[in-house]
Order: C-alpha cells, then structure tokens, then sequence
C-alpha cells in the first residue's frame, strides 16, 4: 500500500534549548525569506542554483525514501501529494501537477516573491534526485503563481528564449508538440 | 318547646328588617378597601352578626333571654345537621333563614351545597352583547405619553419598501417589448479571459487540435482526496515517471 504524506512532527521546535530539528533530528533553521534572497543575489545564478538544487535533492530524497521501491511506479497523484507536501513543509508554496498533452507542468502558487529562480533548481533536484532523471524546470511566471515546464536540458534554452521573449506555457508547449510530432 | 319557635322567629323577623335597612357607613368603607364579599360571605355575616349580637340582651327585652345552651341548640338543630328530621315549624324557620340569607346577599346566586342534590344554575352571558352602559362608564381616559424618537434603519436594496419597487424583481405593467436596448460594452472595462491568449495563439499557428492540462492538486491533509480538474484524453500516462519521460522527450 502507498504511504501517504505525514507531516506528523516534521520539524520540533526546541525552545528551551533553542533548537529546532527535523523528525530526522537534523538541525533547522527559520530564516526570513527576503534574507535568504538577499544571500542568493551575492552569490549569483550558479551559486543560487546549486543551493537550490542541493534543496532540492534534500526533499526528493525525503520523497523517495518514503514511497520506497514504489517510486517509479507511483502515480501522478501520489507525487503530488508527497513532493507538494515536502515544499509546503519548507513554505515554498503548494505545488499542483498539471499535464499539457505530453508535457508535464508544475504549478506552483503561496511562494515568497522572487522564488522562481530557486524553485527552478529545487523542482530539478527533486526530480534528479527523486526519479534519477535529468531535468529542466522553466519557470513562466503568471500572476501570483509560476508555471513551471519540465524539459530535457536540450530543450531547454530554446524554451528559455522563448519563455524570455513573452511567449506563453500555451504557445511554447504547442510548439513543442508540434516537434514530436 | 312553642316559645322557643316563637323567639326564633322574632329573632328572624328581626334580622330581615335588619338585611332590608342599608348598611352602615363604616362597613361600607371597609367594603370597598377590601376584596369582594361574595353572597355567602354576606350571609354568613350576617348569620354571625345574629349569634353575635348578645342574644342575652336582645331577647332579654322581649320575654326572658336564652341561656347559652340554647344558642347551641339552635346552631346544632337547624343549621349544622340539615339531614335530621324536624318538625313542621322548625322547617318553616328554616325556609325563613334562607329567605334571610338570599335577601341579604343582594339577590346574587348562592351556590347550593352538594348535599343539596340541587344542580348549579348557571347564568346566562349573552354571546356579543358588547360592553354594558355601567361598563361604558367606568371607561379610564389615559395620559399621552411623552414624546419618543424613533429611529428607522435605511431601506437595503433586499427589502423594497412600499414606496419603491423591488429591484430584483420587474413591476407588474413591465413588457419585454418596452425594454431598453442594452449600450454596447465599454472597452475600458474588458479584460483579458483566462488562457484566451494561449487559445488564439493555438488558432493563429492553425492547430485544430486543442491540448487540455489535466491538473492534479495536493490533497488535503488528512483526506485522501486528489483534485482532478481536467483530463487529457490522448495520453493517460499510469505513473508519474511515465509522464516526465514522455515530458523530457518534448523537444
């Protein structure tokens, strides 16, 4: 049976001792977000991405270690659920699963503003880490949400230029499919 | 055995003239302070005021006085034992007595006693007969009250009043024909519905096949409830590995 996602004593706040920790037992800290943002800005987009990724990673081990031998058979709606819990967990937003034809879309809304350079690399990690497969997230931002598209690193500068250049999710995944086909 | 009917009746003879006389002033006053007497109140006091009333010198005066013994008899024969069997003069002093009685009590009905056998009479109450002419006159006239401010809450757009219509709903005399055209739209006003760019992006490149997002959200926590919100109808991947290959292979 698949495990469902338990967010039961996620993080324990220790105030006698000041401490907070995870239920791994590894140390925590709460942080705002804008000086986290701030700390991203000094160390510039590869110093960004790969403390993304590296969170990233962090929670797609977490999903991972809980579904088990059923994480690659697991479906769409269980991932969801785990992967979009161990973001909320961290307060970067609640995460819907969202599929385009053949692409696949992930809706992210309840971020802090400016995350969507770091939610790029957390939502690769996560699935390199998670799935063992090599990803692309590009973020088109609409609104008080980002739609994130996931794509092969081959594919993905030209959709970076076109996602730059004002094209929409709609358009760029139209053009996609009309490539495979 | 004779003087003793006679001294009752003179005793009885007096107390009637006494009933017939109006009453002193002092126990009309004290009348109206008090509760209604009710008729077999009065009677009773008036039974009261006869026992009271120092026999030994009322009757003294006519003949010779009777002693105590005889006022007990007399309550004892004729008023406490009803059922015993008497003689004809002392029924006639009897019927005497409740003459007294119900002419005391301002001829208003007296109830009989259950051991009379008697059915209670009841009195007749005209049906609307409105109110009485001593009704009428004991009519109150009342005081205005002083002058009080109201204060009336502003009519909503949900309770139409009595002088304008109800705007939810159209008034009688409307017709469809005498409606007004509708002006046209302002452009200020019109903003840009959701995914119509991407769906005249889809037109402008002359795909007729639209692509539909099938969504899945997080659930509840809790609740084993997944929001579906629309469904792909070409490709149904079963896990969600099968969707991010088939997504990596978009180029």
């Amino acid at each position: 049976m698949t495990p469902r996602f338990d967010p039961t004593r996620a993080f324990i706040y220790d105030l006698a001792r000041g401490q907070l920790r995870d239920d791994e037992g590894a140390s925590r800290l709460n942080l705002p977000a804008h000086l986290l943002l701030r700390l991203c800005e000094h160390a510039g987009p590869e110093g960004t991405s790969e403390f993304a990724q590296t969170l990233g990673a962090e929670l797609g081990r977490r999903v991972a270690d809980k579904l088990g031998s059923e994480k690659d058979a697991a479906n769409v709606e269980v991932w969801t659920e785990h992967l979009g819990g161990q973001l909320a967990l961290v307060g970067l937003g609640d995460m819907k699963v969202e599929q385009w034809g053949r692409a696949l879309v992930l809706r992210i809304s309840g971020a802090p503003d400016g995350m969507t350079k770091i939610l790029e690399g957390v939502l690769e990690g996560a699935l390199q880490r998670g799935l063992s497969r090599k990803a692309t997230a590009v973020g088109f931002e609409r609104g008080n949400e980002t739609e994130f598209l996931v794509v092969s690193d081959d594919a993905a500068p030209h959709i970076r230029s076109l996602a730059e250049g004002g094209s929409s999710l709609g358009h760029v995944v139209e053009e996609l499919h009309r490539g495979a086909a | 055995m004779s003087a003793r009917v006679a001294k009752l009746e003179a005793l009885l003879t007096r107390i009637q003239q006494r009933a017939e006389q109006p009453r002193p002033l002092a126990v009309a006053a004290a009348t109206q302070d008090e509760p209604a007497i009710s008729a077999d109140d009065t009677a009773r006091g008036e039974m009261q005021r006869a026992e009271a009333l120092s026999p030994a010198n009322e009757l003294d005066d006519i003949d010779h006085g009777p002693d105590a013994d005889d006022v007990q008899e007399i309550d004892d024969v004729e008023l406490d034992e009803p059922g015993m069997p008497i003689s004809g003069p002392v029924l006639a002093a009897e019927q005497t007595i409740d003459d007294a009685i119900f002419d005391a009590g301002d001829q208003a009905p007296v109830t009989p006693p259950p051991e009379s056998g008697e059915e209670l009479t009841r009195p007749h109450i005209p049906v609307n007969a409105g109110p009485t002419m001593e009704q009428l006159g004991q009519t109150i006239p009342l005081e205005e009250g002083g002058p009080q401010d109201f204060e009336l809450d502003e009519p909503t757009l949900d309770e139409p009043t009595l002088d304008e219509p109800s705007l939810s709903e159209p008034p009688s005399s409307y017709k469809e024909s005498e409606a007004l055209p509708s002006a046209p739209p302002s452009d200020d006003d019109l903003t840009l519905p959701e995914g119509a760019r991407e769906e005249l992006d889809r037109i402008r490149l002359g795909d007729p096949t639209p692509i539909e997002a099938r969504v899945s959200s997080r659930p509840v926590i809790s609740t084993n409830v997944v929001e579906l919100l629309t469904s792909s109808r070409e490709f149904a991947p079963k896990s969600f590995l099968e969707l991010l290959e088939a997504s990596l292979k978009l180029k």
